[in-house]
This record gives structure tokens, sequence and C-alpha cells, in this order.
């Protein structure tokens, strides 16, 4: 499931946390006293808390307020099956009996819990998660008012603000330090997994990450569903530390508590969600010892309150402006080792020399794995009306196997907008487009995309924080071998900086990440949107040659758009020359360059460049 | 539901949804222009609420209270953008709502500390109770007053917003604020404009609502504006206009709610026109009249 390349740290990074939370615990129960070792419980069970919360937040990028909605669920669900029947009877008289003989374990107890959870958040998760980022967020608000309102007026099950009282303590130091290693290991395995990853680069570039093969919202879905099912549990293990709680710690403070640990710590680092978690619990705690009164010798401070929620919101502002991205940014623990020690040199090494075996026994597609020699690409009469304005006005495009086609045309000739029609990011007007025999018209970018179609943007569109493997690791089909990605990268020159994030290279590289990521995909058609923009003559010559090796080596037709006429004229089988939406010119590049209706559309009269 | 308690209902439909309208407008201004939700925004109706309080003390006649609490719901949005939200300007839309999440919080302390986390009660003249009869209807004064200063904002609101030159560069600012820039809009100017104006339509919303409660407390801004929060994100998230017919939808569904649900779920009210919401966003992802598309 996970390359090795990224679990082997991973495992590591998990290793390092929980060994320090588990010498945390050893010291806490050697030398503490009670009250900081139930100040430790309370920490891990922030860490649980944080965590789940992170698995959403940091790996989506999307804010949800909501996640407290399942803390409570889960804390409830806790509450109705572990308290003592008779003490049940008393606080809760109209309980269903079900409920009210239940009384189950530890372990039970979070199952059922983290179920509860599961199945009100895939009823409401259908309709929050198909949102846009920003509504979504706003969405997420909602259901915590929901449920709130629930938990303040269902008293038969809650007994709202009064509370429940008088839930078994099992959470205790051991069983929650081993609960918060656990939860750390799943949501670190998750965001390396697959689905993980293709998550993060929805956060990156939702467009993008749907035209490599990605469903951005059942991927959406699927961390919904995970993280609320984790809150589920946490919720339940903080349940079985407090004893009794009511449906007001359900709101707004515990959900700006935890915001805050995620701020400071970093949202997108696990390991600054501890972090987080530290920060904030020991700052929580020391203030409320404050706020009992301290005597400094002879002065005795006076009691204050509310001085928490003052202290925490200093300190989420401070950190926004002084380090935006939280103290520990998008580092891991054991990138911050790795960067430290010859550790994981050794070890890519080693990866290196597994993976290029691995790609030379790939198989290479034969020149009939395409079956017939029929177009692979057909579009008949294909429109696409913006408002009134008419940006392709019936445009037939005709893609043979292996074949290079080019497309030129004056800017908003409605090039790109052809492109966006085909892979599916604009639905035409009018027209059929069928690709590989199949009607593609209606479908999203990424079941496009799942047909064997790929593309670059005519303004690069990388997963701008994910490292240059993950990018073009995002884009593998899920399942296939993860050696090609090793082929590629040495292909395109990439792989010296595979572990630099991709917002730091140098654009040409960039370009060529770019289709380094549609490559990987080993596509029937890729479209290249102005590939040699910004480009000097010895770096196009370096793309020519590059994408003919495409058409070789992975036998698949490609569809080029450019204004360099030099590329275009060397390169291509045939050209299709397109001016307000319609075809004015389609054949040989030769004939291209002498027919007078591209000269006098595009050219502008008898141009040097085309000889 | 008789006809006459259905005119009278829809009255206080209109009162309730012109409040969120007002509110879900001031945040589809700011949100236009920054791409941020403001999530202080329901502060700077407190922020009315106890400056209202402070000028009653000071013996002040009503109407001179109410103008003070505008204002200083005006002052108090341009102040916190100046402090708070320009040093993180081009941060990401995450960091933005985080910002304004901790500033919320600050402000709700301060308030806790320096007055009481106990309600305190601002008196409004009394014919605000009374009711006038229109044949076989009757319709509180209140309601009436609240209607119409809400439609009169709106629509002065409008009118700066389509006839100035300073709307008209906020309206480029909201399209495409890089652009705007380029063509010479100054980003500081409008930017601060913006939350002058969002700012103010707290105020009015703000000393509406408050006449409807009667009290202040440090938590008093918060649900007006989570319903405008919703109510702009029905109306579109940055579409002004939808963020109007936004307010009103959903003070509608509210009044009607409370006016239909049988006793013993009263206290859901709320929560009924919430799940409504998200059934509909379910169906329309963008809200029923469209948000800002990104473009590709």
């Amino acid at each position: 499931m996970i390359p090795r390349n990224r679990l082997r740290p991973a495992l590591f990074g998990c290793a390092l946390i929980s060994l320090l939370l588990f010498a945390g615990m050893l010291l806490v129960r050697t030398y503490g006293s009670t009250s900081s070792s139930r100040t430790y419980v309370v920490f891990l069970v922030n860490v649980m808390l944080v965590v789940s919360l992170q698995t959403f937040i940091g790996n989506s990028g999307i804010v949800s307020f909501g996640h407290v909605a399942f803390m409570g669920i889960g804390a409830y669900m806790t509450a109705l099956v572990t308290i003592l029947s008779t003490v049940k009877a008393a606080q809760l008289p109209d309980l269903p009996s079900v409920l009210g003989n239940a009384n189950l374990g530890l372990v039970p107890a979070i199952v059922v819990s983290a179920l509860a959870a599961l199945i009100v958040a895939a009823v409401f998760g259908g309709a929050i998660i198909r949102m846009t980022e920003s509504t979504m967020a706003m969405a997420t608000l909602a259901l915590l008012v929901m449920v709130h309102t629930f938990f303040q007026n269902a008293t038969t099950y809650t007994r709202g603000a009064v509370g429940l009282a008088g839930i078994p303590v099992r959470t205790t130091i051991e069983a929650a330090t081993l609960a918060a290693m656990l939860f750390l290991l799943i949501s670190r395995l998750y965001k390396e997994s697959g689905p993980g990853l293709r998550l993060r680069a929805t956060r990156e570039d939702p467009l993008s990450a749907a035209s490599v093969g990605t469903h951005v919202v059942r991927t959406r879905y699927g961390v919904w569903l995970l993280s609320a099912a984790m809150m589920g549990a946490a919720g339940s293990l903080w349940a079985q530390s407090v004893i009794a709680f009511n449906a007001n710690q359900f709101y707004f403070s515990i959900t700006f508590a935890l915001l805050a640990m995620l701020v400071v710590g970093g949202r997108t680092s696990l390991t600054g969600a501890v972090a987080g978690a530290a920060i904030v619990t020991f700052l929580t705690d020391t203030l409320a010892r404050v706020e009992q009164g301290v005597a400094i010798g002879p002065w005795e401070l006076p009691k204050i309150t509310g001085t928490v929620q003052f202290v925490i919101a200093f300190l989420i502002i401070i950190t926004l402006i002084l380090r935006p991205e939280g103290i520990f940014d998008r580092w891991e623990i054991d990138d911050l080792v790795r960067r430290l020690g010859p550790l994981a040199r050794r070890a890519r090494r080693a990866d290196l020399v597994e993976a290029e075996a691995v790609a030379a026994a790939a198989p290479v597609r034969g020149p009939d794995a395409l079956g017939s020699a029929a177009s692979v690409l057909r579009g008949v009469q294909v429109a696409k009306h913006f408002e009134g304005v008419r940006a392709l006005a019936g445009v037939d495009i005709d893609v043979r196997p292996g074949e290079i086609l080019g497309l030129i045309g004056p800017n908003g000739s409605g090039k790109t907008t052809l492109l966006n029609v085909i892979s599916g990011v604009y639905a035409p007007s009018e027209g059929h487009i069928v690709f590989r025999d199949q009607e593609i018209i209606g479908k999203e970018p990424h079941q496009v995309a799942g047909l064997g179609l790929a593309r670059t943007f005519q303004s690069i569109r990388l997963f701008a924080q994910l490292t240059v493997r993950e990018n073009v690791e995002a884009a593998l089909p899920p399942g296939t071998n993860a050696g090609r990605v090793d082929g590629v990268l040495s292909w395109f020159g990439l792989e010296a900086a595979e572990g630099e994030k991709a917002v730091n290279l140098p654009y040409g590289m960039q370009r060529r990440l770019e289709i380094a990521r549609a490559v990987v995909r080993r596509p029937s058609l890729i479209l290249l949107d102005e590939p040699a923009a910004g480009m000097n003559e010895a770096e196009s010559d370096e793309l020519l040659e590059n994408i003919q090796r495409i058409r070789s080596s992975l036998d698949c037709s490609v569809v080029v758009v450019d204004h360099d006429l030099r590329l275009i004229m060397k390169l291509c089988d045939r050209i299709q020359v397109l001016d307000q939406g319609r075809t004015i010119a389609l054949g040989l590049p030769r004939e291209i360059a002498e027919d007078p209706a591209v000269i006098a559309a595009y050219l502008g009269g008898p141009s040097k460049k085309s000889a | 539901m008789s006809p006459s308690e259905f005119v009278q209902q829809l009255v206080n439909a209109l009162s309730l949804g012109s409040i969120y309208a007002l509110l879900a407008l001031g945040l589809s201004m700011v949100y236009g222009v920054l791409g941020m939700l403001n999530f202080a925004y329901g502060e700077l109706v407190t922020i009315t609420g106890y400056s209202m309080l402070a000028a009653t003390y000071a013996g002040m006649p009503f109407v001179v209270v109410a103008l003070i609490g505008v204002l200083a719901a005006g002052i108090s949005s341009v102040l916190m953008e100046l402090v708070a939200f320009r040093p993180i300007r081009n941060a990401s839309f995450v960091s933005l709502l985080f910002t304004s999440f901790a500033v919320a919080q600050l402000v709700q302390g301060a308030f806790r500390q320096a007055v009481s986390v106990r309600a305190r009660g601002i008196p409004v003249p009394e014919f605000f109770d009374e009711a006038i009869q229109l044949g076989p209807v009757r319709i509180s004064v209140l309601s009436i007053i609240t209607a119409g200063i809400g439609a009169i904002s709106l629509v002065a609101l409008t009118t700066f917003i389509r006839q100035s030159r300073s709307g008209l560069a906020m309206r480029a600012a909201s399209s495409d604020f890089t652009t705007a820039r380029l063509m010479g809009v100054r980003a500081n100017r409008v930017i601060s404009l913006a939350f002058l104006i969002s700012g103010l339509l707290a105020g009015i919303a703000g000393v509406l609502w408050i006449a409807r409660t009667t009290s202040v407390n440090p938590t008093t801004g918060f649900v007006p504006v989570i319903q405008a929060f919703i109510a702009s994100v029905i109306g579109g998230l940055g579409n002004l206009r939808g963020a109007v017919l936004g307010g009103l939808f959903l003070g509608t569904l509210e009044v009607f709610l409370q006016a239909l649900l049988p006793g013993s779920l009263l206290p859901y009210a709320q929560a009924s026109s919430l799940l409504i919401v998200v059934a509909i966003l379910y169906v329309r992802p963008q809200g029923l009249f469209g948000a800002r598309v990104e473009t590709v």
C-alpha cells in the first residue's frame, strides 16, 4: 500500500513521538503528583482530539468547526453505555432499556462511540462535503450548532445543561498513552497512504488533482468519515477521564482550544499537532493555577478568571503573524531528524537501486495495446458558449493513435477552451466527444482521466507544497507499481530534486514536472497546454525530444497547444488551426504554412518563421 | 394560520430577515474584497450593545444612543482590520479565518472581564412594544421600524455601491483584486472602506437586534451572526444580492418555523432551519444564487 520510502520515515517518526509520550508517562508516574498525572492524561486526551481534527484539516486544507460535535456524540454514547444501570436510572428515567441496561467495558465503549460518530458523519457529510472550501467551513459550523441544540434539548438522553455523572474512570495514564500512540499511528499511516497523498494533492490544487484521476469529493468524504470516527473514539476516552460532563462542554471553547493547538503547532504536521497540544494544555493548566490566586513571597496575587481565553487568543494571533504555518510548519519530526543525520540518505540509495530494477522489469506497452487503428479521440461539432460569448462555435477534432496533433490559433481562438471541454473541466454547450470508444460528455475531469487522458495546464498547476516525488506519486493510478515513479523521475531529470517541494523548483523544472505527472499515468492521450511558454530555444528543443519520446515509448497520442511555431512545425504530424472558435485549416505542417487563410488569420501576412 | 396571522408573521419575518440581511451583506462585502470570512463580525454587534449601554448610563436620549452604537461598530471594524488583519493580509484563507476567530475570543474575553458575564438591560423607547391595528391585522411597531430601517439601509448602500466612485472601486476590487490594484485602485483605502461599511451595517443590525432583546452580554453577537454566516452561504458567498436574499429567506424560515412547530419542538426551531439550509445546499452546493466561481 504505502511505498517503503514513505512508510519507513513515517514509522520512525511515530516511534520517536511515541517514545517521548511513553517517557513522559514514566516520569510522571514515578516522580509526579496526582495532579500532574491528571494533567498528563488531559494532555494525552487532547493529543487524541487534536490528531483526529488534524487528520481532517491538515490533509484536506478545509477548516472544520464541526468536529467537536463528533467528540460530543462519542462522549454521550460512552456515558450511556458505561454508567452503572442504577445510577443511569436515577439520572435518565426515560431511557430506552437497551441503553439503560448496557454496561460496556473500555474498548467496546470506544468502538460503539466511534461508530455512532461515524453514522452521524456519514449522514451530514453527504451534504457538507460537496461544497466549496469556504462554504464547507460554514456548514460545519451549522452542524456544530445543530448537534449542540440537540445535546441541550434531548434531555431524555443527555440531561442537557445539567449533564451526566458517574462515568467509570477507565482512561488511566497507561491507557491514554497507548491510545494516543495509536491515534498518531493511524493518522500518519493515512497521511502517507495513497488516499492520504491524493487528498493532500486536492488540498494544493483540486482541479489538477481531478485531472490526474482523483475523485475529489470521494477522497474528502473518506477523510471526513475517518476523522469523525477518530473524534468519536477520542470523545469516548475523554468522557472516561472526566467522570461528569454537560452539553455546554461541546461547543466553542473546546473548538477554540483545539484549533489553537493546530495553529500554534502547525496544522499540516502531526508533530506540530502534538506540540500544540502540549503547549496549550500546559499553558491552560498553569493559568488555571494562577487564577486560583498565587502567593509570590509575601504578595498574594488576586484571583482572576478568564485569562485562558485571552492568552490563547494572543498566542494564536502572534503565531499567525510570526510563523503563519505554525511552529513545525509542514515538517514532521522524521523530516527534521533526516536533515540532521545520514540515516535516510542510505535508505534512499537502497530504494533507488530497488526501484530501477522494478522499472526495468515493468512491461512497456506494445503498439497493439490500443486495439483498432480508429481515432483515440473524436469530437463532433463541439461548441461552448460563456454567457453569450461563443468560445467554440462547433469544432471537429480527430486524434489518431500515436499521432502528435498541433493546435494553434490566435489568442481567444478557443484552443484552451477545447482542451478544457475534452478533459471534462467544462461541459460543452453542444456536440459529442468520444474518447477510446466512450462518450465523455457529462463526465467529470477525474472520470475522463480514469479513461486514460492526462493533461497539463497553461499556467502551471502543481501540488505546490508536496515534494517532486509526491507530485508524481499522487498521479499514479491506484494499484500500480510505485517503481514507475522512479522511471519517470529519471526520464525527466528530476531524481536529484525528488525531495524538493514543487514550489521551490526553477520554472523549467516545474514545466517538466507537470509533464512527468501526466506521463506517469501511462495515458493514451496527453494534452499539453503551452508547454513551451517562457522557454528559450535550447529548452524548447529538449521539450521536443521529450514529447517525441513520450509518443514512442508510451505509444500515446499527443495534442499540443503552443504559440512557438518553430516547435509546432518540427514536432507535429498534423496541425489544426482555430480562429474565433472555428477550424480554419487542418493538415500537414507544410500545408498549414502555405495556407492563405491561416496566413491571413493567424500569421498576419507571410512569415519568416513558417518557412 | 389565519390570513391576518399570516400577514403579522410576514412582517415579523421581514423584520428578522432584514437584520440577517444587513449582517450577511456586511460579511459578504469583506469576503468579496479580501476573500476572508470575518469570524469576529458578531463581536461588532456586541460592541454596539455595550456602547449603547454606556451611552444610556450617560443619560443620552435613545436616538443618540443608537447613533453611538452604529458609529462604535464602524470604527471598531476599521480598527480590527488595521490591528489584526492587515499584518497578515496575504496569509491564506485559513490563517485569516483563525485570526478573526482569535479576535472574537479576545473581544468576548474583554467584555467578560471589564463588565460581567451576566446580561445588562438596555432600556428602549416604550412605543417599540406597542402594536398598530390595521383592519384585522395587528403589527408590532418594532417590526415595522426594523423592516423599514433595514430597507432604507439596503437601498442607500446599493445606491452608494452602484453610483459612487468608491463603490465602483469596491466592485472592481471584489471581482478581481489584483487587477483592480494594477488599475490604480488603492488597496488599503478600499479595504478600510469595506470594513467601515461592513462595520456600520453590523452597527445598524446591532441596534435593531438590541431593540428586540433589550439587553447585552458578552456573546450577544453570536446568534445573529451565525445566522448571517448561513444566510451568506445560502446566497452564495461573495454575492451581495444573494446575501440580502439569503438573509430574508433565513429570517422567514425561522419566523414561520417558530409559528408552526409544536411546543415540544420549539427549542429546535433554529436547528431545523439550519437543517433545511443544509438540505438546500445538498441540492445546490453553490448556494441559491450562485457563488463567485474560480476560473481555470
